[in-house]
C-alpha cells in the first residue's frame, strides 16, 4: 500500500527544489524563505504535539530562545554562524529538557496550560532582559550565515537553499522517527498512556525525548529566523504566535509527514492575500481554524491519507 | 516457588478498604480465575500487581523478587503484562501497528540507528511484521491488519487488546474481563484463544464475570468480596461453597438440590 502522505512529501520536496527557477519574483521568494523557516519549527511542533500528543503552547517562546541565543553568540561573542547555530539548537533543546522535566509530568490540558505559562514567561524575559535582548527595541545587527567555502547565503536564493537543506533534514528525521523504537513509543503515548505502559513503554522518558527533539528543531527555526531577518524583537515570539503556528500544524495535518510544510506555506502566503483587510486577518485565521476543526479534523494531509486508506480498504475487502 | 505471590496486600482509598489483606499465590503454568461481585476489588488487585497503583500495605513478589515500587513498564519488561477492562487499543493506529507497539520491548533499532542505517531498521520492522502476523492469526485478526483499530467491532477490539499483550511476550498474563460485552460467539472464540495461550506455556490470571467462562477454563478460582478472599478452590468446590453462594445470592438462600 503506497502511503499518499509519503508520496505527497516527495512531490513537495521536488517542487521546492525547483521553486526558485519557477518563481522569479523576489517578493514571493522572500515569502517562501519565511515559510520554510517556519516549516522547520512546525516539524518540531509535530513531534511533540502530532506524534506524541502533548499540546505545546510555548512554541514561539522556544523559537525565541533559539533566535536570541544564536544572535547573542554571533553578535556579542563574535562566533561564526556554523558554531553559533549548533550551540543555539543544543541550547534550545536543553531549555526544552529543563522545562519538560516538570511540565511533562502533567497530562492533557494541564500540560498545554503549563507550556502556555512558560511561553508567556519567555516573552516577558525577552521583553525585559534589555542588556541581553535589547528589550522591545529589538536585537539588531545579526549577521547573515557565514559562507561555507564558495557557497554564500547572503542572497535570497542562497538562504532559500540553506533552509531547504535543513527542512529536508527535518522531514527525514520525522520520517525515520516513527519507524524507530523511540518514535513508536511516542505514538503509543499519544494513543493510550495506560496501554503503552502495560507493554513496557516509559511514558515520561518518551515525552521528554519528544520534547527535547522538538525544541531542538524549533530552536533551529528560531536561529534561521534571526539570521534571515537580521533583526529580532519580542513581538515575534508571543503566545499569539504559538497559536498561529498551531494553526499551521492543525490545518496541514497533525502527525502527518507533509502536513507541517503544507500548513506553513499556506499560512505564510495567506496574510499576503489578506493585506487589504489587515486588521481583520486574525478573524480569518480564527474562522479557518474553526472550520478545519469542524470539517477536517485530520487536516488537509490527514484527510487525503484517510481517503486513500478507505479506498485501499474497500478494494481489499471486495477482492 | 510461586511465580507471583501477594502477602497481606491492602489498598485504602480514603476511608475505603478496597483490598484488605489479601494473600494469593500463583504457580507457573496455572490458569487462575479471580471472581467476585462488582466492587469486590478485583481490578484494584490487578492495578496493584502490575504497578499501576502502589499498595498501602503488604508485599508483592514476582519471580521471587519484591516488585512493589516498580513502574508498569519495568514490570512489562520482566514479562508481567496485563489487559484492561475497558476496551484498550491504540485506536488511531492500524491493527498491525498496534501489535508492533506490543513488541516495543523486543524492538532493537534506536532512533540514532534509524537515522543513520534506515535500511536495517526497515528490515527489523519487516521481521516483526511477520512475527506479529502470527499473533494476529491466533486471535483471528489476520484479515483486519490494515484497518484502524477504532473501526473494528468491539469484540475484535478486545481480541486485539489480547494480541497486543501477547506480542509483549508475557510470562504472566493478567486478563481483566476478556469476555465482557461479547456475543456468545465471540465469547467462545476468546475462550479458545485463552486456552491456547495457556497451553503455549503462559501463566494466566483472569478476572471475569461470565461464570461459564471461568468455570470452564480455570482449574482454580479465587473469590473476592469487599476486598477480602472469601473462598479459593476448584470450580466444583467454589460452586458449592456456602460463603460464595452467600456472596452472590445473599444470606438465607437455600439450594433446591441440597
Amino acid at each position: 500500500m503506497r502511503d499518499p502522505d509519503n508520496l505527497l512529501t516527495i512531490l513537495i520536496m521536488l517542487g521546492l527544489l525547483i521553486f526558485p527557477a519557477l518563481v522569479t519574483d523576489s517578493y514571493f521568494q522572500h515569502i517562501m524563505n519565511v515559510a520554510l523557516i517556519y516549516a522547520i519549527g512546525i516539524y518540531g511542533f509535530n513531534i511533540i504535539t502530532g506524534v506524541t500528543g502533548q499540546l505545546n503552547l510555548a512554541h514561539a517562546g522556544f523559537m525565541g530562545i533559539g533566535a536570541y541565543l544564536s544572535a547573542f553568540l554571533a553578535v556579542r561573542l563574535g562566533l561564526n554562524f556554523w558554531v553559533a547555530m549548533p550551540l543555539s539548537v543544543a541550547g534550545t533543546g536543553l531549555a526544552g529538557l529543563l522545562i519538560g522535566l516538570p511540565s511533562l509530568r502533567t497530562r492533557g490540558v494541564y500540560f498545554a496550560l503549563t507550556t502556555m505559562g512558560f511561553g508567556e514567561i519567555m516573552f516577558i524575559v525577552f521583553d525585559n532582559l534589555i542588556p541581553v535582548t535589547g528589550g522591545p527595541m529589538g536585537f539588531t545587527g545579526i549577521p547573515a550565515p557565514s559562507p561555507l567555502g564558495p557557497i554564500t547565503f547572503t542572497s535570497k536564493i542562497g538562504f532559500y537553499y540553506l533552509c531547504l537543506a535543513f527542512l529536508f533534514l527535518a522531514i527525514y528525521a520525522s520520517y525515520t522517527l516513527v519507524v524507530s523504537r523511540m518514535g513508536r513509543a511516542m505514538l503509543a503515548v499519544r494513543e493510550n498512556e495506560d496501554l503503552a505502559r502495560s507493554v513496557g513503554v516509559s511514558i515520561v522518558g518518551s515525552k521528554i525525548w519528544a520534547f527535547v527533539l522538538a525544541t531542538a528543531f524549533i530552536g533551529l527555526s528560531g536561529c534561521l529566523y534571526a539570521h534571515y531577518f537580521r533583526f529580532i524583537s519580542p513581538v515575534s515570539f508571543t503566545v499569539g504566535e504559538s497559536f498561529r503556528c498551531l494553526t499551521m500544524l492543525v490545518v496541514g495535518g497533525m502527525g502527518t509527514l507533509a502536513g507541517p510544510v503544507v500548513g506553513s506555506v499556506l499560512f505564510t502566503y495567506l496574510p499576503e492575500f489578506l493585506r487589504d483587510i489587515e486588521e481583520y486577518q486574525l478573524i480569518v485565521y480564527g474562522v479557518v481554524l474553526m472550520m478545519c476543526i469542524a470539517f477536517l479534523p485530520e487536516g488537509l494531509v490527514g484527510y487525503l491519507k484517510m481517503k486513500a486508506e478507505e479506498r485501499a480498504l474497500r478494494s481489499r475487502m471486495e477482492a | 516457588m510461586a511465580l507471583l505471590s501477594c502477602q497481606s496486600v491492602s489498598k485504602k482509598f480514603g476511608g475505603l478498604m478496597a483490598v484488605n489483606r489479601v494473600d494469593l499465590s500463583i504457580d507457573e503454568g496455572e490458569l487462575v480465575g479471580l471472581i467476585g461481585p462488582n466492587g469486590a476489588g478485583k481490578t484494584t488487585m490487578f492495578n496493584l500487581i502490575t504497578g499501576f497503583l502502589p499498595p498501602s500495605n503488604g508485599r508483592i513478589s514476582y519471580q521471587g523478587r519484591d516488585i512493589v515500587r516498580l513502574p508498569p513498564h519495568q514490570l512489562a519488561a520482566q514479562g508481567l503484562v496485563r489487559t484492561f477492562q475497558k476496551i484498550n487499543v491504540f485506536s488511531e493506529l492500524t491493527v498491525e501497528d498496534n501489535v508492533l507497539i506490543g513488541a516495543h520491548l523486543q524492538f532493537k533499532t534506536s532512533y540514532l540507528k534509524a537515522l543513520t542505517l534506515y535500511g536495517r531498521c526497515r528490515r527489523e520492522r519487516e521481521k516483526f511484521r511477520e512475527k506479529s502476523g502470527k499473533h494476529l492469526q491466533e486471535v483471528g485478526l489476520e484479515r483486519w491488519r490494515h484497518v484502524r483499530a477504532k473501526n473494528l467491532p468491539l469484540g475484535l477490539q478486545r481480541a486485539l487488546g489480547i494480541a497486543v499483550a501477547l506480542t509483549a511476550k508475557p510470562k504472566l498474563l493478567l486478563l481483566d474481563e476478556p469476555a465482557s460485552g461479547m456475543t456468545p460467539d465471540e465469547t467462545r472464540q476468546i475462550m479458545d484463544v485463552i486456552g491456547r495461550v495457556h497451553a503455549s506455556g503462559i501463566t494466566v490470571l483472569m478476572v471475569e464475570h461470565d461464570m461459564q467462562v471461568v468455570m470452564n477454563l480455570c482449574r482454580r478460582l479465587i473469590v473476592l468480596d469487599f476486598g477480602q478472599v472469601v473462598a479459593e478452590g476448584s470450580p466444583e468446590q467454589i460452586r458449592h461453597d456456602p460463603k460464595v453462594v452467600e456472596v452472590y445470592l445473599g444470606k438465607g438462600f437455600k439450594r433446591d438440590d441440597s
